[in-house]
Formats: structure tokens, sequence, C-alpha cells
């Protein structure tokens, strides 16, 4: 067991990280959350609480797809998968993380105040 | 197996995600989870129990979790079982618009019948709304009282008070809010010569206060506008405003002339304003002040109207203007007769009650009834659709759609053409009610009760769906009852109707007889009492009879002998005319309201009678009415002023008061009633009977019982009496009579005014009873008309939809050697029979409702067997062709072909 990884998500974020997970295809809440920590390296630790209300909200909104299938190991397991609507939100919310990046970027490369 | 293909399983199997469901499905999906990361921890080299605690650890509070994604989850499930229900109406809809419009014929009877039962009754229905429902213009009316006075006993009452009785009921009464004195005034509008004649109100202070009504423009009157010698000031009428001002909106402070006495305009009256004398609404009202010379005036001349404090009950404003009267008999002791019996409250309701109110529920009953006829034909046309696709049912069925589904299916399409039918019969019934207005001249409703409301939108809508549901039902409930293996196996043709649905098509025409049937008689009966109406012989000549009537008598004839004079100017002129036969002048012209009066014989106090017609008139007058006497002479111009005073009486009255005796030369005191004989002062004088004339009926055709009446020379009347005079000439050429008349009165004053002028048949045509009758008249005969024409077309229907499904039996008959004449009479029979059952009970219950029409009947009993045996053998006719038309296309059937159709 790896160290706790001391990086928090920032809020509102878990959205886009989850549209983005299952971009790749459809997965259980598990193998999304798996993903995400492979991914980042246990970089990133989603909070286990916050994620199946998420999952279920995107559901709500048209964005996620929820059906029951089967696991590799022939377990019952809910699975999502994207819409064509989630995949248009996916779309927005990454120029809108590009442009947040972008600016929180500029604002710490800068050298001191003009004038 | 892909999510996706789950999800479209999920679709056909309709799996339901219930409460429970919800429950369920977030607990597998959380429990699979935390197996998961326990079973990720073991393969990690923990153990079990190390596992479990750190992925409890991980996942957090489990039990908020769970009740959080379970509120998403079910609010989801709300909203998309919401939104699949929306669609497949929706879809229902969409497929019921596409079916409707392949077959347009169809969709266009359908459409045209419920309008014209839609709209038929929205439009009566708006009627009795706005006349009896909701009558009065003003906010709480039905705490507006009006104010009368009664006499007890036989002395009746009077719907008006003096000023004095007035004043002391408005200081004394403590059950009002506010209480109204008012008075009609008319006058000339601005230079006497060319100036219109107005009419219109005045009023006391608590006018607006009792109303609760504001001007639109302006104000209301102020206190100091009633005090004494304050500046004459007026608010106007809505229709005054635009037809006399222009509409001008700084009119407010404008001054008028009325008679030549300035006016300053103060407010405006709302179009919505509304008196009982429509008249007198759209004109002026100015302030009323009783002046001492007033107060001394006893005639009973105002209206005075009050409203009701909150909470005040019947027995409670009872027994206050009980103690007021005591107080008023005591205060003056003098003007209080023995008779007296005090105030009494009359509803204000009442003065607005139009003539028509008692016709109005019956015509509209008439018209649910139509629209039940028109509704049964809908439903007997969807019913063989329903039927014809019995075969699509049926597969639909084996696949799996519940009955519900097709029944709905059905129910959508009624729908559909329901409110259809509705949108446009809301127009039709607009164009319905001012034909309806029209068509009773006005008396039916003000004209701004003319727009449609909310009620009528309401009223609408229920019953357009109401209409639609029960025509879905009945169409789709027994198309539905499939027996699904014969329907499968039999073929599209599907043979003979079922017994149960036979029985349901034949319940239909045998109610469409009986609505019939009770339409046509109610119709049968009222055409009769018109016709018997029109056939009465009132008494005086009708034809070639031209009248003209004064609105209005303009200033400077403050005397009856200078009008007197006018109209010897003018009869003088007629006189002389080539053509004109005879002319007279009278105070007012039979079928036109005219003047009550009461009277005492001379020398017996107690003989008195009240509620006689009087009737002032020249000489020459009766002659041009072609009245005979029947005793004694005729008024000539030796009746003056100076003369002895005379009066001519109606038979029945001589009959009264000296049965079997000559009562040429009896005297009698008009105006006088009971006690009041010996007082000095001035009045009528005591009249000596110079002749009597037949009875007539001379107050509307249709009057039952003569009308005992008093008839005075002209030149004799009191003083001070309101004469509008009214001209009456016979001629051949009643074209060149009218204009004469016209010519004679311009001539004779210029300033008099354009005077109405009007044939006696025009007089006729217009009297109340006339009106009332005709307008009933018109719309029973419509509506039966209407209802007869539905019910053929429903008994063709029916028997043409028999026939077409025993094609195949008749061919075989035919083939077999049965004659053409054998089959019409088998197919007749059988189209008949429910006719006759219906046409029975329609019968019968024409006989127990047509009682209810006996106020509308004159001269023909309730149960007119002529009527009942026209209409029946009417009804009958119309049923039998439209039962042998298709019965005898059946007969041409070829044998081969209906053979062959297998």
């Amino acid at each position: 067991m790896p160290a706790a990884p001391d990086l928090d998500l920032i809020r509102g974020t878990l959205d886009l990280l989850l549209l983005k997970t299952l971009s790749w295809g459809p997965m259980h809440g598990l193998a999304a959350l798996q993903w995400i920590e492979r991914t980042t390296n246990q970089k990133l630790q989603v909070e286990e609480g916050a994620l199946y209300p998420a999952l279920h909200r995107l559901e709500d909104k048209g964005w996620l797809d929820a059906e029951w299938g089967h696991t590799d190991r022939g377990r019952k397991a809910k699975f999502y998968r994207l819409t064509p609507a989630g995949r248009r939100q996916l779309a927005t919310e990454l120029s809108k993380w590009a442009h947040y990046t972008e600016a929180v970027g500029l604002i710490i490369a800068a050298k001191g105040v003009r004038t | 197996m892909s999510a996706g293909e789950w999800r479209g399983l999920r679709r056909v199997f309709r799996i339901p995600l219930g409460w429970m469901g919800v429950k369920a499905d977030v607990d597998a999906e959380l429990n699979f989870h935390i197996e998961g990361r326990i079973e990720e921890l073991m393969a990690r080299g923990m153990a079990r129990d190390e596992a479990e605690a750190e992925t409890r650890r991980l996942f957090g509070d489990y039990a908020r979790i769970e009740s959080e994604v379970e509120r998403i989850d079910r609010g989801m499930t709300r909203r998309r079982t919401l939104a699949e229900r929306a669609e497949a109406l929706l879809a229902d809809v969409r497929y019921a618009g596409r079916t409707l419009a392949r077959q347009p014929v169809f969709a266009g009877v359908v459409i045209l019948t419920l309008t014209l039962g839609i709209g038929a009754t929205t439009a009566i229905f708006h009627v009795v709304d706005r006349v009896v429902l909701h009558p009065l213009p003003y906010p709480d009316p039905q705490r507006i009282v009006y104010m009368g006075w009664s006499w007890g006993g036989k002395g009746g009452y009077a719907g008006a008070l003096s000023p004095r009785k007035f004043m002391f009921f408005h200081d004394q009464s403590r059950i009002f809010d506010g209480l109204v004195a008012s008075r009609g005034i008319s006058g000339t509008l601005g230079e006497t010569s060319s100036g219109a004649s107005v009419r219109g109100l005045r009023v006391t202070e608590d006018f607006f206060r009792v109303l609760k009504v504001q001007p639109a423009r302006g104000r209301a009157f102020i206190r100091e506008e009633f005090a004494p010698g304050a500046p004459t000031v007026a608010i106007i009428g809505n229709a005054l405003w635009t037809t006399h001002f222009g509409g001008d909106p700084n009119v407010i402070g404008r001054v008028f002339r009325l008679d030549d006495r300035p006016y300053t305009i103060v407010g405006v009256m709302p179009e919505s304003f509304e008196l009982a004398e429509e008249t007198e609404s759209s004109g002026l009202i100015v302030p009323l002040r009783f002046t001492e010379d007033d107060l001394a005036d006893t005639g009973n001349n105002y209206l005075v109207i009050g409203r009701l404090r909150n909470g005040v009950t019947e027995p409670q404003a009872k027994q206050d203007l009980e103690l007021a009267f005591a107080r008023y008999r005591a205060a003056f002791p003098d003007l209080v007769k023995k008779d007296d019996f005090g105030p009494v409250l009359f509803t204000y309701r009442s003065l607005f009650v139009s003539g028509l109110e008692p016709v109005l529920w019956i015509l509209f009953a008439a018209t649910l009834f139509v629209l039940l006829l028109g509704c049964a034909n809908v439903a007997n046309l969807l019913l063989a659709r329903a039927l014809s696709r019995q075969r699509e049912f049926a597969v639909r069925t084996a696949l799996g759609a519940g009955r519900g589904r097709i029944v709905r299916q059905v129910v959508v399409e009624a729908l559909l053409l329901g409110v259809v039918s509705a949108v446009i019969a809301s127009g039709v019934s607009l164009a319905g009610v001012r034909a309806l207005t029209a068509l009773a001249h006005g008396s039916l409703m003000r004209s701004t009760q003319l727009a449609v409301d909310q009620r009528t939108l309401w009223f609408t809508t229920l019953i357009a769906v109401a209409a639609s549901i029960g025509i879905g039902l009945a169409a789709a409930i027994p198309a539905t009852r499939i027996d699904l293996a014969r329907n499968l196996t039999e073929g599209a043709r599907g043979g003979s109707p079922s017994r149960r649905q036979r029985g349901l098509r034949n319940a239909l025409v045998a109610t469409e007889s009986a609505i019939a049937m009770l339409l046509l008689a109610g119709a049968g009966l009222l055409i009769a009492s018109f016709a018997k109406m029109r056939a009465v012989d009132p008494g005086f000549v009708r034809d070639g009879i031209v009248t003209a009537r004064v609105a209005h008598v303009p200033a400077g004839y403050d005397s009856v002998s200078a009008i007197i004079e006018f109209e010897r100017r003018v009869l003088e002129r007629l006189r002389a005319t080539p053509g004109i036969a005879s002319a007279g002048a009278t105070s007012s012209l039979p079928l036109v309201r005219g003047w009550n009066t009461v009277m005492t014989l001379d020398g017996n106090i107690d003989a008195s009678e009240g509620g006689l017609e009087w009737r002032a008139v020249s000489s020459g007058y009766l002659r041009t009415f072609g009245i005979q006497l029947l005793r004694g002479r005729d008024f000539n111009d030796a009746d003056s002023r100076s003369a002895p005073a005379v009066v001519i009486v109606s038979k029945s009255f001589a009959d009264r008061w000296w049965p079997g005796e000559n009562p040429i030369g009896r005297r009698i005191w008009i105006g006088r009633f009971r006690g009041t004989q010996g007082r000095a002062g001035p009045g009528d004088p005591v009249r000596e009977i110079v002749g009597v004339v037949p009875d007539m009926k001379d107050m509307a055709l249709d009057q039952l019982r003569p009308r005992h009446t008093v008839w005075v020379p002209q030149a004799q009347m009191q003083s001070d009496f309101a004469l509008l005079p009214a001209f009456a000439v016979r001629a051949t050429d009643t074209r060149a009579a009218a204009s004469a008349l016209r010519n004679a009165i311009t001539d004779a004053d210029a300033s008099m005014g354009v005077p109405d002028i009007s044939t006696m048949s025009d007089i006729l045509v217009s009297s109340a009873s006339y009106q009332q009758r005709w307008f009933t008249l018109v719309l029973m005969s419509l509506f039966a008309a209407v209802a007869l024409g539905l019910t053929s077309v429903g008994i063709y229907g029916v028997v043409s939809y028999s026939v077409a499904r025993r094609v195949h039996e008749i061919g075989v008959r035919m083939a077999l050697g049965a004659r053409p004449s054998t089959v019409v009479g088998l197919v007749v029979r059988q189209g008949m029979g429910p006719v006759v059952l219906g046409l029975a009970v329609g019968f019968v219950a024409a006989l127990a409702l047509s009682r209810l029409l006996t106020k509308m009947l004159f001269g023909v009993s309730p149960h007119d067997p002529r009527t009942f045996v026209v209409v029946a053998v009417v009804l009958m006719a119309v049923a039998l062709l439209a039962s042998y038309l298709p019965a005898r296309r059946a007969t041409r059937v070829d044998p081969l072909t209906a053979l062959r159709a297998e």
C-alpha cells in the first residue's frame, strides 16, 4: 500500500476526470477509480465517497448511460458508458480546463508587477 | 454482452425501476465496489480483516453515500418515467394525427359534427352565463337591492320612492353601506336647434359607494358637489364620450351645455359600466340634491338602490326597515295612509332580468341534446372504424400490447378530434352569440357582455374533453373485446358484428331517435303557438298603420297645452294630406309600454281599482285604429280643457263595476285610490263615462286576460303630465305616409328632433312577447332540425354498416332466389327496430317534459295531439328513408361478386 498522496482533488474536476476516463470505453465505478489511480501513478486519489454520487449525477444529466453487465471474471457490475451528449460535455470541460490552467499558469509564472 | 444491448432489452421489457428497485440497485453497485477493493488489497498481500478495515477507511460513510446516490436515482427515475409517458402520449397523438390525415373525409365529418355541438352549446352557455348567472356588472352584486313601497294586500307596491321617504330611510336605517336615489333626465346637448338628445341619471351622494364602480377617467363626485349652489358637474358615459366628445383624452374639465345649462365634466365612466336602462348608462350622470320643494313632492318617482352591509341577513334587514317605518309613521302621520305597509326590498338583479331568461335553460338543454346526438354519431363512426381495425388490434394484442394501450390510442384519437373541434367551435360560438344577440334585438344581452371570458373558455374545454373521452371510450371498449383466435383466423372480413357490438349501435340509434323526438316535439309546440299568436285578432287595425314617436320634447314645452297645440298642427297637416284616411295622437301606442293608473268610483270611497291602463288620445285616434264604440260616443274637438271631463272605458272594466247596466253617464275619479276623495288640490277631475270600447289585445297579442283600460281626451290631461307625443295614421301607401308624418312633425317644430317612425307591424314584431317567441322558436327549430339531420345520418350510418358487413349473407340470399323487396324489407325492419323503440321513449319523455314549455305556449296544450302525431310521422318518414337508401343498395349486390369476396 503506497502512502496516500497528499494531493486533494481540485473541486469540480471530478466530473471532468470521470468523463475523460469513460471516454476510453465502458467501465464500472471501481475500474474507473483504479484507472485514474494507475494513470496518475497514485498521485491523485479520488475520494471514494464522492465517486458514486458523481457518477449518478452524470447519468441523471444524460452524459452517462448505466447498465448492468458482467466483468471479465463473470461478476455482475454496473457499467457506465459515455453518451454522445457526454462526449460533447467532455469537449466543453476540456477547453474550460485548458483556459483555466493557462490563466493560472500565467499568474504563477509572472515576475513582479509591471507598471 | 455490451451495455448498449442491455439497455435495449430493458426498453423492450420495460423493466421498472421502482422504489425498491433503486435501493437494491445502489446496494449491489456499492457492494461490488467494496468487494472489489477488498480483493484488490488482499491480492497485494493484506490479510482479510486488514483489507476490510482499509476499504472502509477509504470508502468513508457508507450510509450517507448510499442515501445520496439513492436520492439522485429516485429523482432520475421519476423524471424519466414522466418523460417517457409524455413521449408515449406524443407518439400516440402523432400516430392519431397521421391516421386521421389519411382519412380527411372521416376526420372532416367528425370535426364538423363536434364543432356544431360544441359551438352551439358554448354559445348558449355564454348567454346563460351572462344573462342568468352573472348579470350584474358590479362587485358583490348579491348585496345590491332596491327599495320599493308596499301598500299591502291588493294595493300592490311601487318600485320607487318619494324624496321624503328616501331621505328618511337613508338617515334612519342601519343595514346599508349606502343608499342612493336616482331619476332619469334627458335633454338636448349643445346648441338647442341642432344638438343631440341625451339621457342620463341624476344621483344622490352614495351612488359610487353603492355600485362600487369608479370612473375610468377623472373622478367620482365629491361631497361639495351635492351642496346647494355648487357648480354643476357631470360624469359622462363611455358611449357619450366616444360619440360626442370624440374620445378626447383631455375631456376632463371641458364644459358642455345641456338644455342651455353649463356642466363641467369631471369624469368618464368605464366602457363596462352598465345600468339596468342601457341608454342611461351610456349618457351622463349628474349630482342630485333634494330641495325643500322636492321633499314636498309625494310622487314615488325615484329609484332607490342600496348596498347591504356585509353580514346583514334578510330577517335583519326586514326588522330594521320595520322599525324605521314605525319611526316614519310617527314623524309624518299626515303622509302615512292606513294601507301603507312600508318599505320592501327587491334584488337589484330583478331589474336586469331579461325576458328571455326562462327560455335560456331550455335552449341550453336543447344544445346539450344536440351535442349528445353529435357525440353518438361520432362514437358510432369511431366504433365502425375501430371494428374494421380489429385485426390490427388483434395483432398488436398478440404481440403484447395491453388492451389499455389500444383503448388509449382510440381515446387519444377522439381527444385530438375534440380539441380541433373545440378550437374551431370557440370562433363559431362567438359568431353564434352575436347572431343570438341580433336575433333578440338587444333584449338579450348588453354589448359589453359579448366578449369571451375565462368562464366560457373553461366551459368549452370541459365539454370538449368530456365529450371526446366519452366518445373514445364508447368506441374503444366494445371494439377491443377481442376474441384473439377468432380474429386472427377468420381473416379481415371479420364476419357479422358480435351481438354486443350490435346492441351498442342499436342503443345509440334508439337514443338518437328519442332525443330527436323530444326536440322536434318542443319545436313543434312552439311553432304551433306562434302560428296561433299570429292569427290573433287584436281588436284593432294593424294593416296600413304608420306611427311616429317623439323621443324627446325640447325645452320650452313646459305645459301640456303647448304640446297639444303642437299636436294639433301636426294632425291638421296630416289630415290634409291625400292618401291619409285618418290620423290621431296618443300618449302611448298599442303594444308599447304605457301608463298605469288607479281610480275610485265617484261617491264610493271603497270602490277602487289599481293597475289600470291609462291612455290619453286625441279625437280621431280610435277611428284610426278602427276601434268601434260599443256604446256612447268617441271624443271630439268639443272635449276641451274647459268642457266637462269625460272618459271612455273598456268593456271588461265596465262589466266589472256595472254588470248588466249601462255605464254611460257614470262618474269615476282617475288617479285616486280610496279615501282621498274630497281632498283639495290639483289633480284629475271626476270624469263622466261617455263611451265603451271592446277589449283589445293591446298589451301583447298573446295576453291572456283583457286589461282594464281608461281613455281620456288629451286636452283634459293634468297640466304637468310629461307627455311624449305619438302619432298614428292609416293610409294605403305606408311609405308615403311615413314621409308625410316626418315632414308634418319637422314642419310643426324643427327642434322636436327626429321621430321614430315605424309601421304597426314593425311595432308588433319588435314587441317583447313577439320577440321572445320568435327567438325561442327560431333556436328550438334550428336545434330540432340539426337533431333530425344528425339522427337520420346516424340511422343511415348504422344500416349502411350492417349492410356492408352482411354483403356475403345478402349475396347468398339473392343467389338462393330472395327477391330484392324481401331483402330491403329485412334490412329496413332491422334498421327501424331501435328507431321505433327510441320514438316511443321520446314520445313519453316529450309528454312528460313539454310541461316545462307551458309558459312559452299559447293556445296550444303541452300535450297537443296534432303536434305530437305530426312530429312522430315526420321522424318516422325520415328514419324510413335513412334506412331504405342503404337497404336498396344491398339489393344491387351482384351475388357472384359477393360470394367471391371471400
